[in-house]
């Protein structure tokens, strides 16, 4: 009987790899979708003239907005403007760290299904998704506190601005870290076991 | 490393190429090649074993430990 290697493994066929298939196809055409909407979301702040569509509505004529169909601030009819460019700047940095991590997510599933799942370069990807989150939940914040200090200040109204403070993102944070050193300690023994002879 | 393995001197010794070893004893070549060059992490003892049975020989007639350590505190 041959010992199990490295080689052998990768050959053999894994009920796991038509997933691996069909998330990543799933993956591909979330990442166009939230390409399309960050666009849509910074032609609409930036008040492109004849953009086509509007999403997180018009902070010149709040009475004309569209509903939001993804991440929007459109939902509230007595947003101020303000509130709605606060809201546009949180959704164009979530939807920016999405489409980063989405990315980096297909490139870990490419090596995944190359039968390389236990690489360095995995880990280090898993690494940079959890700054990435850390980062957009940081500028997050610093969003909001400049938006209320400005209300403070008398400079403008954010009424309508919705502020949801959420562990759940911070939970998937520390799992991507985890998992990045899970990722890290696994090509580290798969590193010794391909160079066991 | 301070272990290292000579496999290169036996070999020539018994008048085997690398190739006919990796025939003999059931490992590749690439595994061999790692082995020789030194750039194994570890050996199983059943490689170290069917290695000694074709070659004839004891595992010290291929392993060897250099004291790289003492020899730079000795330096020192």
């Amino acid at each position: 009987m041959t010992a199990p290697t490295a080689d052998n493994l990768r050959a053999a066929p894994c009920a796991g790899d038509g997933a691996v298939a069909v998330l990543t196809k799933v993956l591909r055409i979330t990442r166009i979708a939230m390409v399309f909407v960050l666009v849509t979301v910074i032609g609409t702040a930036a008040r492109v003239p004849f953009f086509p569509l509007r999403f997180g509505g018009d902070p010149a004529d709040p009475e004309a907005r569209w509903p939001t169909v993804f991440i929007g601030a459109a939902v509230d009819p007595d947003m101020t403007a303000a509130a709605i460019y606060t809201q546009s700047a949180v959704d164009i940095i979530m939807i920016a760290a999405g489409v980063f991590i989405i990315t980096e997510m297909l490139q870990v599933l490419r090596n995944v299904a190359a039968g390389n799942a236990f690489v360095r370069e995995n880990g280090q990807r898993l690494r940079r998704m959890g700054y990435a989150g850390v980062i957009a939940q940081l500028s997050v914040y610093a969003v909001w506190i400049a938006a209320e200090a400005i209300a403070v200040a008398g400079i403008a109204d954010v009424e309508g601005l919705i502020i949801e403070i959420s562990p759940a993102p911070w939970i998937v944070i520390l799992c991507a870290f985890a998992l990045s050193t899970v990722f890290n300690d696994a090509a580290t023994l798969k590193e010794e076991q391909d160079l066991t002879v | 490393m301070t272990i290292s393995v000579k496999l290169d001197r036996v070999l020539l010794d018994r008048g085997m190429s690398l190739t006919e070893l990796s025939e003999r004893v059931g490992v590749t070549i690439a595994n061999l090649s790692i082995l020789k060059t030194g750039k194994a992490k570890a050996i199983r003892f059943s490689t170290l074993e069917a290695i000694c049975k074709e070659l004839n020989c004891q595992p010290g007639d291929i392993l060897f430990f250099d004291d790289d350590d003492a020899a730079v505190e000795a330096a020192e």
